[in-house]
């Protein structure tokens, strides 16, 4: 079979001058792949998150379990095998109908390779913890959705864990993965995403009923063309795993046309307009878990060493304009019962509802949110009590990651949990992630109250 | 907050507030300013015209209506239309596009105004709750509809819409004033324009 590699006009729209200089442009991204290349810090042994385990997902699952130098393997995804997966999907056999395809996967991986740790997460990537999924090395993205795809690269890049990313179009026989960098100067996924086309066809209207939910429609491509995919994605992660002469996919797009044996490399060009912000966190790692931080300690965190508070901190935090968000989430004030109106304040992350929270006290029905009480932060100066409350009653859990937002700009914060920390294997056994008063002692930056 | 964003932000801010100026029908109140001295995310908007209520089963004249409007941090990417508009009161308003939804008698209200693009402006938000309120647009299938009660009767009655035809914002016709002398247009020149002028005067008690 014989490959044609071209370049494509993008690399001649990919300089924002726009004017076409091969050699110049050549020149800074093998600059970049460089950087890219010495800025992770490559761990001998360590962890992926494989973000869907669909027709690509389920492939890269069984190829990173023989990659010798992944210690850790986390399984992201929702969804349940049903019967026409196992013809398209490279689902293990002899799996009933119904199980979910992460811990299916993880069982079979298992009896693989026995000293490798499989974490399988059945729940969508957007409700979990930001740590227990971009706490890795890599992050794997094997989704069919424009949204679930955009926040895990989002997401991943804000970490700064790169993100190899992969698709397949069914119908021409398309293979295509790409390598996302946390680079300020390199594309993200949106940056090439028309907005006023991405953005509608995954939206939902009040009218199509509560919380509809966009289904993306199945790739129903070939299982061998999802194993095509998925080796390509491996192949880039050994790139990374033993440097050597190769040609990393950094700020690339590998596009393979099966049908007529050619092969496309493509420059993603940043886009200057792209509301993305382009720039990795610096996310400061609290030994605590959420049932030992307060709002107001959490507020306090942010605080200069040695501010006065008068010993009465609620009230002091009160007068300033500190706010606590989570990236992404939102938080719900109030909810209302659909039947007999009966109205309750409230204060939880909107994805972290308890049925307790939605039943109506009077029995009647289903307690409904309010759209104009659902916030994106939580302003210290709106809070009375419940700065008294521990972020785990307004639905924190442990890895999650929160943002506090004040005249020092944004400090982010992550939790201690489980899948906590870049790079680092798995912690055997330890305290469950969202389980108040944990033994581990509580450490905090520049607590003006003395944090344990 | 990003760059990116952030002058967004600000050119709704200006905008939306220019807007505010220019209408008789619009009052716009910036309520959130997550940023010391940067542009507001929330703003509370009352529209001064004709809507309709439903008042122990009567149809009757809604003169103020309150909407909030929200723009979250990826508003630029993607819209939340269950939060960009938010309809805060009258409670018992009557539209085809506001309502609980079917099934429901009580609950919060909520406003579909169509299709809201990633990136929209303020402006064009007012403008889109301002022709829902008004009946300048509504729905009139059922399955599309979150009062279907409402639905129906907007079909009975599209004669009586829109309810409201004023414009949201006050047009602009400059006046030229210039002060004229009835010599020039009176007949009999100067002294019948005198007489005319005085017999005025008469008339008006000075």
């Amino acid at each position: 079979m014989s490959v044609n590699t071209m370049v494509t006009d993008d690399m001649r729209s990919a300089s924002t001058a726009g004017e076409y200089n091969t050699s110049e442009l050549r020149e800074s991204v093998q600059q970049k792949i460089a950087e890219c290349w010495t800025s992770m810090e490559i761990d001998p042994s360590f962890t992926v998150s494989l973000v869907g385990c669909g027709a690509t997902g389920s492939a890269a699952a069984f190829l990173l379990a023989r990659v010798e130098s992944v210690r850790e393997l986390r399984l992201i995804d929702h969804d349940v095998i049903e019967p026409h997966n196992l013809m398209g999907q490279s689902m293990p056999g002899g799996v009933r109908p119904g199980t979910p395809k992460a811990k299916a996967l993880a069982t079979a991986i298992q009896a693989i390779r026995p000293d490798l740790r499989v974490v399988p997460i059945v729940d969508r990537v957007e409700n979990r913890p930001a740590g227990e999924v971009f706490g890795a090395t890599v992050v794997f993205s094997n989704l069919d959705g424009q949204a679930a795809r955009r926040y895990t690269v989002e997401q991943a890049w804000q970490f700064g864990v790169p993100v190899i990313d992969c698709g397949v179009l069914a119908q021409g026989r398309l293979v295509r993965v790409t390598l996302y960098a946390p680079e300020p100067e390199l594309a993200c996924v949106i940056c090439g995403i028309d907005p006023a086309v991405g953005g509608v066809s995954e939206q939902t209207y009040p009218c199509a009923g509560d919380e509809a939910a966009v289904t993306p429609a199945p790739t129903n491509a070939p299982a061998w063309l999802g194993t095509m995919a998925a080796s390509l994605q491996v192949a880039e992660l050994e790139k990374v795993v033993r440097p050597g002469p190769s040609r990393l996919l950094v700020g690339q797009e590998l596009l393979m046309d099966v049908r007529f044996h050619r092969q496309y490399i493509s420059w993603l060009p940043r886009n200057p307009a792209c509301p993305f912000h382009h720039h990795p966190w610096a996310i400061e790692k609290l030994e605590c878990t959420p049932g030992d931080l307060s709002l107001a300690k959490a507020f306090a965190l942010t605080l200069p060493p040695g501010t006065r508070t008068g010993g009465n901190l609620p009230r002091w935090l009160r007068g300033t304009n500190l706010s606590l968000s989570v990236p992404t989430k939102q938080f719900v004030r109030s909810v209302q019962c659909g039947e007999c109106g009966h109205r309750r304040s409230l204060l939880r992350l909107r994805h972290r509802l308890r049925e307790s929270d939605l039943a109506c006290p009077r029995g009647h029905g289903e307690m409904l949110q309010i759209p104009h009480d659902i916030v994106d932060r939580l302003y210290a100066t709106c809070l009375d009590r419940e700065l008294s409350q521990s972020l785990y009653s307004i639905g924190l859990k442990g890895a999650d990651l929160f943002t506090i937002s004040g005249p020092h700009g944004d400090r982010h914060f992550l939790l201690r949990g489980s899948g906590a920390g870049a790079g680092s294997p798995g912690r055997q056994g330890g305290l469950p992630d969202d389980e108040p008063g944990a033994a581990a002692p509580v450490r905090s930056a520049h607590c003006p109250q003395g944090c344990p | 907050m990003d760059g990116i964003l952030r002058a967004f932000l600000e050119r709704q801010f200006v905008e939306g507030m220019e807007l505010a100026v220019a209408s008789d029908l619009l009052d716009l109140v910036p309520i959130e300013f997550p940023v010391e001295d940067g542009p507001p995310v929330r703003y509370l908007a009352k529209f001064s015209c004709t809507g309709l209520r439903i008042v122990d089963g009567e149809v009757r004249e809604a003169n103020e209506s309150i909407v909030g409007i929200t723009f979250t941090p990826d508003h630029l990417v993607t819209v939340d239309p269950m939060r960009v508009i938010t309809w805060i009161a009258p409670d018992d308003f009557y539209h085809p596009n506001v309502g609980r939804g079917p099934l429901r008698s009580h609950g919060p209200l909520t406003i579909c105004v169509g299709n809201v693009r990633p990136g929209v402006s303020l402006v064009d938000l007012l403008y889109q709750t301002f022709e829902i309120i008004t009946y300048q647009k509504a729905t009139m299938s059922e399955p599309d509809s979150l009062n279907w009660e409402a639905c129906q009767w907007a079909r009975w009655n599209t004669d009586r819409l829109p309810v409201d035809c004023r414009p949201l914002k006050r047009p602009s016709r400059p006046l030229e004033v210039r002060e004229i002398d009835l010599r020039e247009i009176e007949p009999g020149g100067a002294a019948a324009g005198e007489r005319a002028r005085a017999s005025q005067h008469r008339e008006d008690g000075w």
